[in-house]
């Protein structure tokens, strides 16, 4: 039996592309918010299905501008909340992007005023949303990405995320965001954040959630990566962090809590499940398990996440096929 | 449909000249040498305009053929010697070419400081009959570098244009250049220019400073990698804040400039989702050579940016 390296290129075929959007309404809304059409974006917006309904807010609140020109918008309808949760998730996205590396991050002076400013802003907003529809889920998981931004201790952001749960205790973007705040690159830990991880994983069977043990293993390897390269904006964690048996035997775990399950529905989030645990397994030698998950990926659900670039995803395919 | 080609000097597009009739009519009217056409485009102008307007006047090449006559003609207007003193700089510099001071003769050399002195002599003439002309002093920063004079007077003249104009970009751009390394500045005196302006300025065009003054050190700091670092990259996305993205900023002629050096800043700082909202903005009618250099190349990082953003391009849209 022959091995090929785990540095070794491929050929490029040239045809691939991510998925930009899980759906066509996604990319619908996408367009309609650049083109600052509100009556298109709201009417898919309201989706009635949480999952779907989730993942369109999430779509909305990382366009660009988006809280910009919702002003304009939350005049005209001052009862409304949702304008007032997209321009205060807007304004937070808009913060995010100058910590890219975490709540450590070097910033400017103008930078650093810059987050000050556009967090108080997301927070009020957010804030009076909550205030005005405290059952409204996104504005729980807005409120927890708020509760990492401003660096308030663990037991409000437990608490945030105690909200959201009771309202809608499968609500991914939430446990995404929680886990975010409870990791060690966003003032949490490395043993608070596998803790929650786990939990939620055993607490959530036969849902999207126990992707989640995937996702801390990533954010550890990035966080240690990052104290041993703290200078180098290109820095990546080895691929090889992946191999040991401790961590992969969680990975399987999860994979048969989570969309090996009997009673997993498969859902319009599923591809991003597919494809973070298909980079798990790749990297972590487990080639059968990894090669099924590229078969349901085919070619129309690459996401971009956790790969970055085609190429690597290509790569990553590759090796898996070659080692089958 | 990309209606443009390749250019060949600093000139705007065939769009933004389409766009503006005045200065269409203000290079006909210097192609054919016609004064009075010349002259109401120029004194109809409001100050950013002029700015713009007195850029195409001094790189337009003939002018120094005929105003002197309507100096002699026109004495009581410091107008013609504006013109003058403004374009004598440009043509210094069709003497000198833009390479290193080893590239120039002797011969050049000699036609180089003439005709700077020329320059110098008509804008010292404008300002001390008209001391509130920002153009003046405009030209007169640029003086400063090209003939070499001690920094506290190339500062002296700063001063005084940003006396009358605070926020005059081209000034503002001016003194950045007198102060990078390359023209005797200093990398922390570039930077330090470009912050301090930058955070006096807050809702204009001067903080785009901060991209220029970056784009400028990454030869000295790791190529593109400098742009990449959480710090270069999350000043300029600051810097975009606090000028085109400000609520109490203003749009003027001068906006597309500050969209494509910004657009260009974010993407090679990898805020490509921020740099497609910018690349909407310039769409196909606002592109600039500066600092793309070419048409391709600009094409080739939009292109890039929306892919990796996955943002559609909304001119695609056929709903």
């Amino acid at each position: 039996m022959w091995s090929i390296k785990k540095n070794e290129a491929d050929d490029d075929d040239g045809t691939l592309e991510f998925c930009r959007f899980l759906d066509e309404e996604a990319e619908l809304l996408r367009r309609a918010l650049r083109r600052r059409d509100w009556p298109t974006a709201r009417g898919i917006l309201e989706a009635e299905d949480p999952e779907l309904r989730a993942y369109y807010f999430s779509v909305a609140a990382t366009t660009v501008g988006v809280e910009r020109w919702i002003t304009d918008v939350i005049r005209g309808e001052p009862d409304a909340t949702l304008p007032l949760l997209l321009r205060g998730a807007g304004l937070l996205t808009s913060a995010w992007e100058l910590r890219r590396d975490g709540l450590t991050s070097t910033m400017s002076d103008a930078a650093a005023q810059l987050w000050i400013r556009l967090v108080g802003q997301a927070e009020e907003c957010v804030e009076e949303v909550l205030r005005r529809d405290p059952g409204s889920a996104d504005a729980w998981t807005w409120s927890i990405a708020l509760s990492r931004a401003r660096n308030l201790p663990e037991p409000e952001r437990r608490r945030r995320f105690q909200r959201l749960v009771e309202i809608e205790p499968h609500h991914w973007f939430g446990h995404e965001q929680m886990l975010l705040a409870l990791s060690p690159r966003w003032g949490g830990s490395s043993e608070s954040m596998f803790a929650f991880a786990r939990t939620q994983s055993a607490a959530c069977p036969s849902t999207h959630i126990p992707t989640l043990i995937v996702l801390a293993h990533q954010e550890q390897f990035v966080h240690l990566n990052q104290l041993a390269e703290p200078d180098d904006p290109d820095r990546e964690p080895p691929l090889s962090d992946w191999e040991p048996a401790e961590v992969m035997d969680e990975v399987w775990e999860a994979a048969q809590a989570s969309y090996w399950h009997d009673d997993y529905p498969i859902s319009v989030l599923t591809p991003i499940v597919w494809n973070t645990f298909a980079y798990a397994f790749t990297w972590g030698d487990f080639h059968k398990p990894a090669w099924s998950l590229f078969e349901s990926i085919g070619e129309d659900w690459i996401t971009r996440e956790p790969w970055e670039t085609i190429k690597f995803f290509r790569r990553s395919r590759t090796y898996t096929e070659k080692n089958l | 449909m990309w209606p443009f080609t390749k250019q060949q000097d600093a000139a705007p597009t065939t769009v933004g000249l389409a766009k503006a009739p005045d200065l269409q009519q203000l290079n006909l009217g210097l192609k054919a040498r016609d004064w009075p056409a010349v002259r109401d485009i120029l004194t109809a102008a409001d100050p950013v305009h002029l700015m713009s307007y007195m850029l195409h006047v001094a790189s337009a090449a003939g002018v120094e053929e005929w105003i002197p006559d309507v100096v002699r003609a026109e004495p009581d207007s410091t107008l013609p010697l504006l013109v003058r003193g403004a374009r004598a700089v440009y043509w210094a510099w069709d003497a000198r070419g833009g390479g290193t001071a080893d590239t120039v003769s002797p011969e050049q050399w000699k036609i180089w400081f003439s005709r700077l002195k020329l320059a110098e002599n008509c804008l010292d003439e404008v300002t001390d009959r008209d001391p509130g002309c920002a153009e003046a002093w405009h030209y007169l920063v640029i003086l400063g570098r090209a003939r070499q004079l001690p920094e506290q007077e190339r500062w002296r003249r700063f001063d005084k244009l940003i006396a009358i104009d605070p926020t005059h970009l081209f000034g503002h751009q001016q003194m950045l250049e007198n102060l990078k390394p390359k023209w005797s500045g200093s990398t922390e005196a570039m930077f330090d220019f470009a912050r301090t302006r930058a955070a006096a300025c807050p809702g204009t065009d001067i903080p785009v400073l901060i991209a220029e003054a970056h784009r400028e050190h990454r030869w000295s700091s790791g190529d593109n990698k400098h742009f990449r670092r959480n710090e270069v990259a999350g000043e300029i996305y600051a810097a975009a804040h606090n000028s085109f993205w400000h609520d109490d900023y203003h749009r003027s002629i001068m906006t597309p400039r500050v969209w494509n050096e910004f657009a260009y800043g974010l993407t090679m700082g990898r805020y490509f989702r921020e740099a497609c909202a910018v690349y909407d903005l310039i769409g196909d009618d606002e592109f600039r050579t500066t600092p793309w250099r070419s048409v391709e190349r600009f094409q080739e990082l939009r292109d890039r940016a929306r892919d990796k953003a996955d943002d559609p391009d909304p001119a695609d849209d056929d709903d």
